[in-house]
């Protein structure tokens, strides 16, 4: 019998889709644990702990802390400064850390990516929802490990990818030489996650958390034998558990 | 300090917010809209926080500062974070229909109005600079920049009125071009003006509490007031009247100074230690001290003094002997020792003298504790008049009140007055008002001038904390307890009478609790036993100017470890103390104090108090040490005074004890990070490179993330040998290119943002310095030499 892992979803306030994750995680096998950035800084989980008690660290979307400072920076600030803790550290010593849209941001803004890249909201941003035809782009990715075309749902479609154009040689050389693994859409070409050096660390913008079973799509009824099929979000929850094991 | 932040995206990228404003503005009103050519908006923010500046700038560089994507314009303050000019102008560059005509409309929440964003902009900033402060304030608000020539003002008040602002909640103004383009609106004391005069400053403060106010009636004879309080009279012993035991809570008050001058021997880790001392190192002499007071619950620093002859034995036996005794102490005390230095003077005396210090800490299960220094109120409790009721009901109220006070934690201390006089009861609070006190007599001149000369009645004074005075008048005022707020306690080193704003009496701290019987030299050697020829130079201690970064762990002895040593006693928190050592010949004098003063708090530092131990005292040693209590006021205790004609040497052991807000702010000897550019800087003692070190000249010093010595004198080897030593704590490589000589220096750590500021300032004073190269990611040390030869050393292997 494999082992049970335990995954922290650390929300914060205006996080979405903490359940979400924690079905999707449970049901591939992890014991999870819903912990807010207070109570986490109440219990005085400090860096060690985090290493010693958690394989997995996921930071969920939404809309933390309204956005205030920007997506994520004020979950990033917190983390970095109230909890003490390092996610590179923490992947370092074999953890996974995953941040879906505004937990991307929040990985962005602690510079896991390095400080060449940014999200933000496009110009003709109506703040439209909807499902996107995303690739795994590299090989070095965990929680994308073996996956091909997957289609997810997105909260922001308008929102891009944006690489510093004082550095863009460098830092868009980078994505391609250092391996960093990507998620791109697959019309578009737009780089919708990006996965760091070690693998372990992914963010991305769709929400594999909302994509857990095949009857989350709107047209599931099209092909109604697959209604107990999982959804293909749940493919990259597997990955973790895999590598977990 | 205040501050003005605005931020919006940067010219090249578009802002879908102002774009969407545009379009409104289209659909309900076509003929403005065609006036409105062009429209960015900018989040700004109006700070009031309370914090060294290089902290703040640091705060509002993580808070606001998003180089991809967003500019941000702070006046003077960051410049390099904007564009090209640091102004709008460079936002209005980017206007397809430049030169044109530009306008702004300026929000901002009224002061009133709960500010969600501005509430969770503060908790961001007070996380990053590691403490919370109720006088930190943040209001947020928003710029649009708008063009069109054709614009006009009730066209703009029209877009302010109905699309940008909402009145109920938020103000808003019109700013013209010029002022646009000016940076006049980020000055401190525009931001000051809008933010409202600060409540938590001088007189004004103490005044908003003073019930009955009134202007002084008579003349009132300063200088009579001055001579008295410069007067080190004889005070008279504090009446204990009281109908009631419990009433005296003096010793729990004072409880925090005695913990510095605690007589050691009869504590029973002292005896322990001798004891294990003795039996590892024979016939060497120790002492040990405590200190109490600074460290948080349950924790208490040991710093012991260990000096020995070595008789003939080689040094580095005796050295590893101390070793092991200090570990076997630390096992048997459960006190962990974070710090041992070993000095010795193996040239001029026989047998070969030894001394070593070592910092321990431990944790005992009941220490009471006690933090100094905190700004309170102070508030006099008791009927000027005589009482409506009996002095025993009234003390009991009055108990009962002090008991609530002191259950929530509220008040820092409470002294009693009955039977004193105001001057005899400050006189005899140095503990409490350590660092200063002001004392407000405006509409209360009747008061001050009766308890100046006539003893109290039945009274106390309370410490009342800023934050939580509220709480205790609004307590008194419900149990009818009459009280007078009369002044506050300050960091200033002066004690202040003020009237109507104007501090008619000033004097040092040190003056006014001047004591006409003691003097420290009573305690000292009176006279020099040894004076001789400087021919004995200090012991050559390691890494002078350098810090050493060690974070506490309970299970770990770090032995050997050159200072200053930078403690977090608890886990939990990221507070700690810095100690910083030094060992004077007899060259010692004032700037040697100075300078270590002055380095530990370019360092981070809070000085708390000084640890001085002397063999063999010179006179001189102890006029500049009485000096330097006087001056700074400082806690001052001496560990060890020591006289041996055996030995002929002098020499004085200094330890600073300072506190630290966050231990991982402190710069240390570590390279820290991949990409920091690394310096050379030429120097030794005095010379401008270690002035500015040591934080005497220039401000950029924050800009630094380590400092580490060259030591040794092997030519290349040693700047390897450094190089190597900064890069092993943390694994990282480094590329260098060696060019000249690189000797009788340091090597600095810049990060990239901060590398202008910091090579301008050393240009300005006058610091040779000499770019080396860069910290990497990768474990190697890549050396390549003037010919162009790269030699590599892997950092794993030798870590």
């Amino acid at each position: 019998m494999s082992a049970k892992y335990r995954a922290l979803i650390l929300s914060s306030p205006g996080s979405r889709g903490e359940f979400y994750f924690e079905h999707g995680l449970k049901t591939v096998g992890f014991d999870t644990e819903i912990l807010s950035v207070s109570e986490a800084v109440d219990l005085k989980i400090d860096h060690d702990q985090l290493c010693l008690k958690y394989k997995v660290v996921v930071l969920p979307g939404g809309n933390s802390y309204a956005s205030v400072l920007g997506g994520g920076r004020v979950l990033a600030i917190k983390i970095d400064y109230a909890l003490g803790w390092s996610l590179q550290k923490f992947a370092e010593r074999g953890g996974l850390v995953l941040g879906v849209g505004t937990g991307f941001q929040t990985l962005l803004h602690l510079g896991v990516f390095g400080d060449d890249y940014a999200l933000r909201i496009n110009e003709n941003s109506i703040g439209e929802e909807g499902w996107i035809k995303v690739t795994p782009m590299g090989s070095r990715c965990v929680w994308l490990r073996g996956l091909g075309t997957m289609e997810l749902p997105l909260n922001q479609i308008d929102t891009e990818f944006v690489i510093d154009p004082f550095a863009y040689v460098e830092a868009s050389g980078r994505l391609e030489r250092l391996g960093l693994s990507c998620l791109k859409d697959e019309k578009q070409d737009k780089i919708l996650g990006l996965c760091d050096q070690t693998g372990r660390i992914f963010g991305m913008l769709p929400h594999p958390e909302y994509f857990l079973s095949w009857t989350n799509l709107e047209d599931w009824m099209m092909n109604p034998t697959r209604a107990a099929a999982p959804g293909q979000g749940m493919a990259i929850f597997e990955n973790a558990n895999h590598f977990a094991q | 300090m205040f501050l003005r932040i605005e931020t919006g995206f940067k010219a090249e990228f578009s802002d879908p917010e102002a774009n969407r404003l545009q379009h409104k503005i289209a659909e309900i009103h076509p003929s403005l809209a065609e006036k409105v050519r062009w429209v960015r908006k900018l989040k700004v923010y109006w700070l009031e926080l309370h914090a060294p500046r290089d902290k703040v700038v640091q705060a509002v560089q993580i808070a606001f500062k998003n180089p991809v994507t967003n500019w941000l314009f702070t006046g003077d303050l960051l410049p390099s974070a904007a564009g090209s000019t640091g102004t709008l102008y460079d936002l209005m560059q980017e206007s397809p229909f430049r030169p044109g005509i530009f306008h702004g409309i300026e929000k901002r929440t009224r002061l009133q109005v709960h500010d969600e964003e501005a509430v969770v902009t503060l908790d961001a900033l007070q996380t990053i600079l590691g403490r919370k402060l109720p006088q930190d304030r943040v209001v947020s608000g928003e710029i649009l920049l708008l063009e069109g020539i054709r614009l006009n003002q009730s066209d703009l008040e029209w877009i302010a009125r109905n699309w940008f602002t909402r009145e109920k909640f938020e103000s808003w103004s019109l700013l013209s071009e010029d002022e646009l383009k000016r940076n006049s609106r980020f000055q401190s004391e525009q931001v000051a003006k809008y933010l409202g005069s600060s409540h938590h400053q001088g007189a004004s403060r103490l005044l908003q509490f003073r019930q009955n106010l009134q202007p002084a009636k008579n003349v009132q004879n300063w200088d009579h007031v001055n001579e008295c309080f410069k007067s080190s009279m004889p005070m008279s012993e504090i009446c204990e009247t009281m109908v009631d035991e419990e009433w005296q809570v003096r010793a729990e008050v004072q409880f925090a100074s005695r913990g510095l001058q605690i007589d050691t021997k009869t504590e029973v880790e002292f005896n322990l230690v001798k004891q294990q001392l003795d039996a590892v190192a024979k016939g060497c002499d120790s002492k040990l001290q405590t200190i109490l007071s600074v460290l948080p619950d349950k924790n208490r620093l040991w710093i012991s003094e260990v000096y020995t002859e070595t008789q003939g034995e080689h040094p580095i036996r005796v050295r590893s002997e101390f070793e092991g005794a200090l570990k076997r102490v630390a096992e048997t005390t459960a006190t962990p020792i974070v710090q041992m230095k070993c000095y010795e003077d193996p040239h001029e005396n026989d047998p070969t003298f030894f001394w070593s210090s070592s910092v321990s800490i431990g944790e005992i299960p009941n220490a009471e504790q006690k933090t100094q220094g905190n700004l309170v109120d102070l508030l006099w409790i008791g009927f000027d008049q005589p009482p409506a009721y009996t002095n025993l009901t009234f003390v009991q109220l009055m108990k009962d009140a002090l008991k609530h006070a002191k259950k929530g934690d509220v008040i820092d201390f409470a002294l009693p007055t009955s039977g004193k006089t105001l001057l005899d009861v400050l006189k005899n609070s140095e503990t409490s008002l350590l660092y200063g006190f002001d004392l407000v007599v405006d509409g209360m001149l009747d008061w001050f001038n009766t308890y100046l000369a006539k003893p109290f009645p039945i009274s106390q004074i309370w410490g009342v904390h800023l934050e939580k005075k509220d709480w205790v008048i609004s307590e008194l005022r419900s149990r009818n307890i009459p009280f007078l707020h009369f002044g506050t306690s300050s960091l200033t080193g002066d004690v202040r009478v003020i009237e109507s704003g104007v501090a008619r009496v000033q004097l040092k701290i040190a003056e006014f609790f001047k004591k006409g019987s003691q003097s420290m030299s009573d305690d000292l050697a009176p006279e020099a036993f040894f004076v001789q020829e400087s021919r004995l130079q200090p012991a050559k201690f390691k890494n002078r100017y350098s810090v050493e970064e060690l974070l506490l762990k309970p299970e770990t002895y770090h032995v050997n470890v050159p200072s200053p040593v930078v403690i977090r006693p608890k886990l939990s928190s990221w507070a700690g103390l810095m100690v910083l050592s030094d060992l004077c010949g007899v060259e010692f004098n004032a700037q040697y104090m100075e300078y270590l003063m002055r380095k530990c708090t370019a360092l981070g530092g809070q000085i708390h108090s000084l640890q001085i131990s002397m063999l063999n005292g010179l006179q001189d040693w102890l006029t500049t040490v009485e000096s330097l209590k006087g001056q700074y006021g400082i806690l001052l205790s001496q560990l060890e005074i020591k006289s041996d004609p055996e030995i002929q040497s002098h020499w004085l052991a200094l330890q600073l004890v300072s506190k630290v807000s966050d231990v991982r702010t402190v710069r240390s000897e570590d390279f820290k990070y991949a990409q920091d550019r690394i310096y050379w800087l030429a120097g030794s003692f005095e010379e401008p490179a270690t002035r500015w070190l040591a934080g005497i000249e220039g401000r950029y010093q924050s800009g630094l993330h380590s400092a580490v010595a060259i030591e040794g004198s092997n030519g290349t080897q040693s700047v390897i040998d450094t190089l190597i030593f900064a890069l092993l704590k943390r694994k990282l490589g480094a590329e260098i290119k060696i060019s000249g000589r690189l000797q009788n220096g340091f090597f600095v750590s810049v990060s990239e943002n901060e590398r202008f500021g910091v090579e301008e300032e050393w240009r300005t004073i006058g610091v040779e310095f000499q770019f080396v190269g860069r910290v990497t990611s990768s474990p190697f040390l890549v050396i390549r030499s003037e010919d162009d030869q790269v030699q590599t050393i892997s950092i794993e292997d030798l870590g």
